[in-house]
C-alpha cells in the first residue's frame, strides 16, 4: 500500500477522517508528522530510543483524543507538539533525578556511510551542534529547536509550551547566546573561518 | 570584544539550516507501531439505521402491504375495490341514466336522479 504524504488535505481533515472511521486517515497523518516528532523529540533527548518511545506515545494520545477533536480551536500539529514536548520533559527530568549527563546520550552520526567531503563537514557541524544543544537548559533547548529548526513562529511556540510570547523570545536569545558560548573556539574546525 | 574563533550569529543561523535541511527521520518499524495503535484505536462510525420498516417476510402481498403502509390498509383497498367492482355489475338506475345521458339518449333534465321513496313504501 502507498503511502502519500504530498496532499492538499489538511491535518485537521485528515484527523476527523479517522474520527470517522477512515484508517486512510491515519496513515496520511503517521507518514507526514511521525518523521518531524521523532527527529524533534532526539533533539530534544539525545536518545533515539528514548524519542521513538515519545513520538510513538504522542500519536497513540493522538489517535484516542481524535474522537473528541474541535476544529478551529487548535492545530494538530500544534497540539502534537505540546504534547511530544511535554513528554520529553517528564523523560528529562527523571534523567536528571537519576543524574545521567546529556552529553554522553548526544546522537551519534550515522555510521558505515562513505560520505564526501561537504558530507563529513555538515556531519561534523550537526555533532556540534546537537551537543551543544544537549547541553542547554531544557526550556531553552525546546524553544531554540521549535523556532531555528522545526520552524515554527513564536506564538506557535507559545502555544506549544504554554507560555507568553516574551518568554518565548527571551528564552530564544538566552539560548542562542549559550550556544554560541558552547561552540566558541570551534569556529575555524567547523569551517567557519574567514575564507572558507 | 567578539573574538575571531567565536561563533556568530550568522555561523549558528548556518548550523540551524544544515539541520533542517537534513531528511526527518524514518524509521518503517517505529510507523508500523503507530499505525497498529491507530487500528487498535479506530472510532466506529455511528450505524446507519433505516426508518422504514422491513418487513419480515418477502412476497409479493407482503411488499404492497408494506408500501400501502400495512395489512389493514391494503384490507381496505381490498373492500373498495371489490365495491368498484359490484357497482360496474349492478348498475345501479341512477347511475345508469346518467351514463346515458352522456350518449344523449335521455336528456339529462328527464333523468328522476334523485327517485321518489314512494315507489318502496309498502300500502297499509
Amino acid at each position: 500500500m502507498a503511502f502519500d504524504a504530498d496532499s492538499d488535505v489538511s491535518d485537521e481533515a485528515l484527523l476527523v477522517l479517522y474520527a470517522n472511521g477512515d484508517a486512510a486517515g491515519a496513515r496520511m497523518l503517521t507518514v507526514r508528522l511521525v518523521p518531524r516528532i521523532l527527529g524533534y523529540a532526539t533533539r530534544l533527548l539525545g536518545d533515539r530510543a528514548e524519542a521513538e518511545d515519545v513520538t510513538q506515545e504522542a500519536m497513540l494520545r493522538l489517535w484516542r483524543v481524535a474522537p473528541d477533536w474541535r476544529q478551529g480551536e487548535a492545530r494538530v500539529t500544534t497540539w502534537l507538539y505540546r504534547v511530544a514536548t511535554n513528554l520529553c520533559a517528564d523523560r528529562l527530568r527523571v534523567r536528571q533525578r537519576r543524574k545521567l549527563s546529556a552529553l554522553d546520550d548526544a546522537p551519534d552520526v550515522e555510521s558505515g556511510v562513505p560520505a564526501a567531503e561537504d558530507v563529513l563537514i555538515d556531519a561534523d557541524r550537526m555533532i556540534a551542534l546537537n551537543t551543544a544543544l544537549a547541553a542547554l537548559p531544557d526550556r531553552q533547548r525546546e524553544a531554540v529547536v521549535l523556532r531555528h529548526i522545526e520552524g515554527f513562529t513564536n506564538p506557535e511556540i507559545a502555544a506549544v509550551m504554554d507560555i507568553g510570547i516574551e518568554a518565548v523570545e527571551s528564552l530564544i536569545a538566552r539560548g542562542k547566546r549559550s550556544l554560541c558560548a558552547s561552540l566558541s573556539g570551534r569556529r575555524e574546525d567547523l569551517g567557519y573561518a574567514e575564507g572558507n | 570584544m567578539q573574538k575571531e574563533t567565536d561563533m556568530r550569529d550568522q555561523d549558528l543561523d548556518d548550523l540551524f539550516a544544515i539541520a533542517r535541511a537534513q531528511a526527518p527521520s524514518d524509521d518503517v518499524d517505529l510507523m508500523a507501531r503507530v499505525l497498529a495503535d491507530a487500528d487498535q484505536n479506530l472510532p466506529q462510525p455511528f450505524a446507519f439505521r433505516s426508518s422504514v420498516a422491513v418487513p419480515s417476510k418477502t412476497g409479493f402481498w407482503a411488499t404492497v402491504a408494506a408500501i400501502v403502509g400495512g395489512k389493514g390498509a391494503l384490507a381496505g383497498l381490498g373492500t373498495a375495490t371489490v365495491a368498484g367492482l359490484m357497482l360496474g355489475f349492478t348498475q345501479p338506475t341512477s347511475v345508469t341514466a346518467l351514463t346515458e345521458s352522456f350518449f344523449a339518449q335521455t336528456p339529462l333534465d328527464q333523468v328522476e336522479l334523485l327517485p321518489g321513496i314512494d315507489a318502496i313504501l309498502t300500502k297499509g
